[in-house]
């Protein structure tokens, strides 16, 4: 039974430890200096949030902003949200694939996300993209089951929560197109082909139809220039 | 200096090795396996090897550690000659003296100092603007305290007046 219960937890465990030991650890955020002036770009921003010029920040920055006044203006402070952001959009991965599929897949996506140079290098330094893409997981993923896994009422509501955070952190990381719109209309797109968004883009059209079809023939004009009545 | 192409074609004949092990249907468990291995690898290479060589030529922190290790007080500053980029303000906490154009005011600065008693100062630049800076400083004495195999992007030199 304990073995069984081990077992089951295992994709979880490598989900986890994959990021946090790749993110974090393997070597840790210290080693090696801020990309110049990439990085310092953003640690240049971060310094600003609060004045007037950056009163409405991006998350990442305001994010990057929060490492330095927490831990002070070190390296690994500013890195240190971009990474844990990053863990929770690997973690999001493995919450949606292990319920759409099942839980070694999810734990494959985790290792396949946590170690594709792009999202890890993000991931490990102050560029701020590792927080749109990890939004764009949650918000895909979160959307992705709540029109395609059969689900209950209290499943739902955390599958939204995670789709309106993913959404949300989208929005306030890079803008409504790539925040909002490319993981609606992705999933929408997806659910639009499938047979319950067919039967449903056929329900629709049909309604409208009819709807067209009345409106034009109620407001048809008589020849006497009267509105004719039906 | 930096030469990793060995290391990439090594890592991407592997990933064509294990992907064309997918192809066999008894294979693809050790495929999967492989593959998830060899991913986690080549992160482990980027976080252990690839990241830490290529940062210190592509940012400034080892070059103002350098500075810290090599003054003997704080009587020797540090200037930033012709640089206009930030790892010089954010390792230093904005102590520091910076030129982003050479000129007058560089060398009133330089003049002043002198007169102030100042005997020794750093200077952080781009390599290419060594030969320019020797000719407008006119210093007793030079030493490069970082090498090019150190960072090839910035280098940390030290100036006796």
């Amino acid at each position: 039974m304990e073995a069984q219960t081990k077992s089951h937890h295992a994709p979880l465990w490598v989900a986890i430890a994959t990021p946090v030991i790749l993110f974090f650890l393997a070597p840790p955020l210290s080693r090696g200096g801020l990309w110049d002036a990439r990085e310092l770009a953003i640690a240049e921003a971060a310094r600003h949030v609060g004045d007037a010029v950056q009163a409405r920040p991006s998350l990442p920055t305001a994010l990057v902003a929060f490492g330095f006044r927490v831990f002070g203006a070190h390296d690994w402070a500013g890195r240190l949200p971009m990474a844990f952001v990053a863990l929770l959009g690997v973690l999001a991965t493995y919450a949606w694939v292990a319920r759409l599929v099942d839980r070694r897949a999810g734990a494959y996506a985790a290792i396949a996300l946590s170690t594709m140079p792009l999202f890890f290098v993000q991931a490990r330094a102050m560029l701020g993209d590792g927080v749109a893409m990890s939004a764009s997981s949650a918000a895909f993923g979160g959307l992705a089951v709540l029109l395609f896994a059969p689900i209950r009422a209290r499943e739902r509501a955390a599958w939204s929560a995670m789709a309106l955070a993913g959404l949300a952190a989208g929005l306030a990381s890079r803008g409504a197109i790539l925040g909002v719109a490319m993981p609606c209309l992705g999933v929408g797109a997806a659910w639009g082909r499938s047979a319950r968004g067919t039967a449903f883009g056929a329900r629709i059209a049909s309604r409208m139809g009819s709807r067209m079809r009345r409106s034009r023939w109620g407001s048809r004009r008589s020849p006497s220039g009267g509105a004719r009545s039906r | 200096m930096l030469d990793f192409h060995r290391v990439l074609i090594g890592f991407g004949v592997a990933a064509v090795l294990v992907t064309a092990l997918f192809a066999a249907r008894a294979l693809r468990r050790h495929a999967t396996y492989g593959m998830g291995a060899l991913a986690i690898g080549v992160a482990a290479w980027g976080g252990f090897v690839y990241l830490p060589k290529t940062a210190p030529h592509w940012g400034q922190g080892d070059v103002m550690r350098a500075y810290y290790t090599d003054r003997t007080s704080e009587a020797e500053p540090l200037v930033a000659y012709e640089m206009n980029w930030k790892g010089e303000s954010f390792y230093t906490g904005n102590r520091m003296a910076t030129f982003v154009t050479t000129g007058a005011p560089f060398t009133k600065w330089l003049h002043d100092e002198r007169e102030h008693g100042t005997k020794v100062v750093y200077f952080v630049l781009e390599p290419s603007r060594v030969g320019g800076l020797k000719g407008q400083a006119q210093a007793r004495a030079w030493r490069e305290v970082t090498t090019r195999e150190q960072s090839h992007q910035f280098v940390l030199v030290r100036a006796e007046l």
